[in-house]
């Protein structure tokens, strides 16, 4: 009896088992893309806000020399 | 029976010190912690290899079939991160590791040996939880970085089922002793 329910928890917890290790792949891939798409909006609010370039951190017409 | 469990409780504990005691010297965690500071540790420390090897016969005498399944055990995890590493007997690590689990499967019973490997393996992923940001700190090959908390909580609830429906006393008698014997090592 003991082991007909041992066989049943293990399914259950390797269904789960396989579950969260999916999920945790795709869920990396998909936040990967999100964060993605979004880096260069934010690098353009960031540059709108403080004028500074987020690459090499010059400010807007200092480097000019007229 | 209880002379037996006492025996079988007695060597599980000797074969904890003696695996610990492998683990430093392999990982060589002396060079990264420096020498602990009273006298009789250091000499401990210094003669540790007879130390091990007393334990490792006298473990071996009390119970023969659980000592080399859990001694076995714990050389198959531990160059379980390795597969493709040379190793001094020119031997690959997974060809070592496949020899070693064929004297196994000849040598002890296949219930002792799945039991001692499952237990091993709850052991090491219980410490590796415990022991995240210290081994993410250093470098050393962590479960939990690998492959997320929640899989390996589960990975131990199943081999814990597992170990418990191959044979629970023995489960009852060498788990807790492994977990002693990790709170007594990080105490030290």
């Amino acid at each position: 009896m003991f082991k007909f329910y041992g066989y049943i928890i293990i399914i259950c917890l390797f269904n789960m088992l396989l579950g969260y290790s999916v999920g945790r792949r795709i869920g990396n891939k998909e936040g990967f893309e999100k964060g993605m798409s979004e880096v260069p909006l934010s690098l353009k609010l960031e540059y709108y806000q403080t004028s500074q370039c987020p690459v090499c951190s010059k400010e807007h017409g200092k480097g000019k020399t007229n | 029976m209880w002379v037996e469990i006492f025996k079988r409780y007695f060597a599980v504990l000797l074969m904890g010190v003696v695996i610990k005691l492998l683990d430093d010297e392999v990982d060589q965690d002396e060079a990264l912690r420096g020498l602990p500071e009273s006298q009789l540790l250091r000499d401990l420390q210094r003669f540790k290899l007879p130390y091990s090897l007393f334990f490792l016969a006298l473990a071996m005498v009390l119970d023969t079939n659980y000592s080399f399944g859990l001694f076995s055990s714990a050389y198959i995890l531990g160059m379980f991160h390795i597969p493709q590493q040379r190793l001094p007997l020119k031997l690959k690590s997974y060809q070592e590791t496949l020899v070693v689990v064929a004297l196994n499967l000849i040598l002890i019973p296949f219930g002792v040996f799945f039991q001692s490997f499952f237990i091993v393996t709850i052991l090491q992923l219980i410490d590796d939880i415990l022991d995240e940001e210290y081994d993410s700190t250093y470098g050393y090959f962590n479960f939990v970085k690998r492959y997320g908390r929640m899989e390996v909580t589960l990975v131990i609830a199943i081999l814990t089922v597992a170990s418990f429906m191959i044979s629970w006393v023995n489960t009852l008698v060498i788990l807790p002793t492994g977990i002693f014997i990790n709170y007594l090592y990080s105490w030290w």
